[in-house]
C-alpha cells in the first residue's frame, strides 16, 4: 500500500491545478478579445486615410491620377508609432505608390478588405478599398506596421498576467495557512497524545476537535475506554487473587508457627524452617502485589495529597526498620532533615520502606545503610544509600521493571519493591534516580518530589 | 485452620485460649467468661466481625480486641478502630507480631491497675518513683528517671534524640543534645549489669534493648 501524501499537498494539487487551468484559459480568452478589439479599432482608423485618398482619385481615359498635394498626402501618413504606406492599383498593377502585396480577394465595391501581409520584410496590416470607375475597379490600399497593435496586446497580456499571478499566489498562501490552521487541532491532539504516559487512558477532549476530526477522536476514546476497562479488570484480578491468597496464607503461617513449637526430629525441624521461609516469601509477595494493584494508575484510587514533613513522617517506623536491620546485622542510620512534601503519607512511607527492604536485602552483613530526607533543587527527597555490591550501570533502568531481579543476587524478594517505588513516585510526579553510593560503592536511590 | 494454629502457639506461650467459629458463639462465650484479649477475625461467617465488635462495645464490654482482617485498605482499619478495636492485624502475619501485640494490650490493661512499667528485669514504679532491678533499688536522678520512663512507656520503640531533648527541657533550664548523651551514658553504666542496653540508632536517637526484648 502506498503511503498517503500529505493533506496539504493534496489540497494544493486539487485547488491550484484547476485554478491554473482557469487562469490560463481566461488569459487566452483575454488575449483574443484584446487582439480582436485592437484589430477592429485600428482597422477602422486605417480605413480613414484610404477613404480620403479614394475621394481624391480621378480616372480619365483609363488613367488614374491622385488629385492631392504632397503635403496633404504626408499629413495622412503622420503616425506616432507606425509607418503608413499607400498605393493605388488598377487591373492588378500598382499605378500610384509603393508595391504593397495585393489583397488575397479583390474587395467588392463599398466593402473594404483587411489582411495581414509582409512589406519590406515587416509584417503589416492592410486595408483595401475598391472604387468603381469606367476603366474597371481601382483599389486603394493603406498599410501600416503593427507596433501599436502589438503594444496594446502586450499591455493587456501584462496586466492580465500580473493579475493571474497575484490570484495564484494569494490562493497558494491561503491554502497553505488555511491547511495549517485547519490541521492545528490535529497537531494539538498529537501533542497531547505524545506527552501522555502509557498508563494514562483518560479520554481525549472530544468537544474541542473540529467536526471532521471528531469521529476519529471518538473512536480513539472508545478504544482507550475498552483498554482501560480491560486493564482495570486485569488489575482487579491481580488484587482479588492476592487478596484471596491472604486467608490461606495466614492459616499456613499459623500452622507453621504452631509446628515450630513442637518437639521435632532434626529433619522435620528443617522442613518446618523451610516452610516458614517459603510462607514468609508468599506473604510478602501477596502484600506487594496488592500494593502494586493499589498504586497502579488504572486502579482509579483517588489521589488525596496532604502536606507532610518527610522527616517527621518517617520517624514513626524507625524502630521497625532498626529491628529489620538488626536481624540482618546491618548498621542502619538516619539523616532526617525537615522536608515538606505534598503527598500521600502512607504511600511515601511504603516507598521508603521498599527502598530500605531492598537495601537491607542486598547489603551483606556488617554493611551500612542510611535513610535520608532533605531538600534539594527546591524539591524534597527521600534517599536510601547502602554500601553493598551495587547495581551495574546497564541494569539500573531494568530494576524498576516488575519481577526484575539482578542476576545472581541473594534474598527473598520477588523484584516488585522498586516497581512499587516507581509507581508511588509517578503518582506524586516525583522522579526516582538510581546511582552508585558515595565513593562509587553500593547503591543510592533517590525519590525527588517536585517543589510546591 | 488459622484459629487452630494461633491457639496452639498461644497456648504454648502460656496463654489460655478458647476458639469459637462464629460471632453468635463468641457472644455466648463472652457471657460466661471474662477474657483478657479477643482476637476477632472479621471474615467470620454469620454475623460480621464488625457487628460483633459494635455489639460488644454497646454492651459496655471493654475487653481489648485485636481485629484480624485480610483487608488492609485504610477504610477497613479506620472502621475497626472507630468501632472500638484496640489493634488491627492484616493477614498474613508473623506469630511474633501477634504475640507482641497481645502482650502490649494485656500490659496496657494491667498498668491501669498497677502503675508499674516493666522491661526485662527492670521495673519502674510510677507512684513511688522507684526503679528496681530484680527487686533491688537503683538510684536515678530526675532526668535519668524521665529518660527511663520515656523508654518504658513505649517499649521497643526507638526514641528520637530531639524528642528526648524536648521532653526533658520541660524543666526550668533548657537542655542540649550533648546533655542527653551524657545522661544516656550514665544510664548505660547503671543498667549494664541488669542486661539492659541503650543502643544508639545512628543519626536518630536511642533504643532500649533487653535480654527479653519486646
Amino acid at each position: 500500500m502506498r503511503a498517503e501524501r500529505s493533506v496539504r499537498s493534496r489540497l494544493l494539487v486539487w485547488l491550484l491545478g484547476p485554478l491554473a487551468l482557469v487562469l490560463g484559459a481566461s488569459a487566452v480568452l483575454a488575449y483574443r478579445t484584446a487582439l480582436s478589439l485592437a484589430t477592429d479599432a485600428y482597422d477602422r482608423s486605417l480605413l480613414d486615410p484610404a477613404l480620403a485618398i479614394a475621394q481624391e482619385l480621378k480616372v480619365s481615359d483609363g488613367a488614374v491620377t491622385l488629385n492631392m498635394s504632397r503635403e496633404a498626402l504626408e499629413a495622412l501618413r503622420v503616425d506616432t508609432s507606425d509607418r503608413l504606406y499607400f498605393s493605388v492599383m488598377q487591373r492588378g498593377r500598382v499605378v500610384i505608390g509603393p508595391e504593397i502585396p495585393p489583397p488575397p480577394l479583390a474587395p467588392a465595391s463599398g466593402t473594404p478588405v483587411y489582411y495581414d501581409t509582409v512589406y519590406q520584410r515587416e509584417p503589416v496590416r492592410v486595408a483595401a478599398l475598391a472604387v468603381a470607375s469606367a476603366g474597371g475597379p481601382v483599389i486603394v490600399q493603406a498599410a501600416e506596421t503593427l507596433v501599436k497593435r502589438n503594444r496594446l496586446v502586450e499591455h493587456v497580456l501584462l496586466a492580465y498576467g500580473a493579475l493571474g499571478t497575484a490570484i495564484f499566489v494569494v490562493a497558494l498562501a491561503a491554502v497553505w495557512t488555511g491547511v495549517a490552521r485547519g490541521l492545528a487541532p490535529l497537531e494539538k491532539l498529537r501533542r497531547e497524545l505524545a506527552t501522555r504516559s502509557h498508563r494514562d487512558l483518560r479520554p481525549v477532549a472530544e468537544r474541542q476537535a473540529p467536526d471532521e476530526v471528531r469521529p476519529l477522536v471518538h473512536e480513539l476514546n472508545e478504544l482507550l475506554q475498552r483498554l482501560a476497562v480491560s486493564m482495570e479488570l486485569q488489575q482487579q484480578f491481580v488484587a482479588d487473587a492476592a487478596h484471596q491468597l491472604r486467608t490461606p496464607l495466614a492459616a499456613l503461617q499459623a500452622q507453621v508457627d504452631a509446628a515450630r513449637g513442637e518437639p521435632l526430629s532434626p529433619d522435620l525441624a528443617r522442613t518446618v524452617e523451610q516452610l516458614q521461609a517459603a510462607t514468609r516469601r508468599a506473604a510478602h509477595l501477596s502484600r506487594q502485589l496488592l500494593m502494586l494493584a493499589a498504586v497502579d494508575p488504572s486502579a482509579e484510587r483517588p489521589y488525596s495529597p496532604q502536606s507532610t514533613d518527610l522527616a517527621q513522617l518517617l520517624q514513626r517506623d524507625v524502630s521497625d526498620w532498626v529491628a529489620r536491620a538488626d536481624a540482618r546485622g546491618i548498621d542502619l542510620g538516619f539523616e532526617l532533615e525537615a522536608a515538606t512534601v505534598s503527598g500521600e503519607p502512607d504511600l511515601i512511607v511504603e516507598a521508603a520502606s521498599n527502598l530500605l527492604d531492598n537495601a537491607l536485602a542486598y547489603t551483606p552483613q556488617n554493611g551500612v545503610v542510611t535513610l535520608r530526607t532533605g531538600q534539594r533543587d527546591g524539591g524534597s527527597y527521600v534517599e536510601v544509600e547502602d554500601d553493598g555490591p551495587g547495581i551495574p550501570e546497564a541494569e539500573r533502568t531494568g530494576v524498576f521493571e516488575r519481577f526484575h531481579r539482578v542476576k545472581g543476587t541473594p534474598g527473598p524478594g520477588a523484584g516488585l519493591g522498586l516497581a512499587i517505588v516507581r509507581e508511588i513516585a509517578n503518582r506524586h510526579r516525583a522522579t526516582v534516580d538510581l546511582n552508585a553510593g558515595a565513593g562509587g560503592r553500593g547503591t543510592r536511590v533517590t525519590v525527588l518530589f517536585p517543589p510546591g | 485452620m488459622l484459629a487452630d494454629g494461633l491457639a496452639r502457639t498461644l497456648r504454648r506461650t502460656g496463654h489460655t485460649v478458647d476458639c469459637v467459629a462464629s460471632a453468635e458463639h463468641a457472644l455466648l462465650a463472652l457471657d460466661h467468661d471474662a477474657f483478657d484479649v479477643i482476637l476477632l477475625d472479621v471474615g467470620l461467617p454469620g454475623m460480621g466481625g464488625f457487628d460483633l465488635l459494635a455489639r460488644l462495645r454497646r454492651r459496655g464490654n471493654t475487653v481489648p480486641v485485636i481485629v484480624i482482617s485480610a483487608h488492609d485498605a485504610l477504610g477497613d482499619r479506620v472502621r475497626g478502630l472507630d468501632l472500638g478495636a484496640d489493634d488491627y492485624l492484616v493477614k498474613p502475619f508473623e506469630h511474633e507480631e501477634l504475640e507482641a501485640r497481645v502482650r502490649a494490650l494485656i500490659r496496657r490493661r494491667a498498668t491501669r491497675v498497677t502503675p508499674t512499667l516493666v522491661f526485662g528485669r527492670l521495673a519502674l514504679d510510677l507512684v513511688a518513683r522507684e526503679a528496681k532491678v530484680d527487686g533491688e533499688r537503683i538510684e536515678l536522678t530526675p532526668r535519668e528517671w524521665a529518660i527511663m520512663e520515656l523508654f518504658l512507656t513505649q517499649p521497643g520503640v526507638a526514641l528520637a534524640k530531639e524528642r528526648m531533648v524536648q521532653s526533658l527541657s520541660s524543666w526550668d533550664d533548657p537542655l542540649t543534645a550533648n546533655a542527653v548523651e551524657v545522661y544516656v551514658s550514665r544510664l548505660r553504666a547503671k543498667f549494664e549489669s541488669a542486661g539492659l542496653r541503650i543502643r544508639t540508632v545512628r543519626g536518630f536517637g536511642y533504643m532500649l534493648e533487653g535480654e527479653h526484648a519486646s
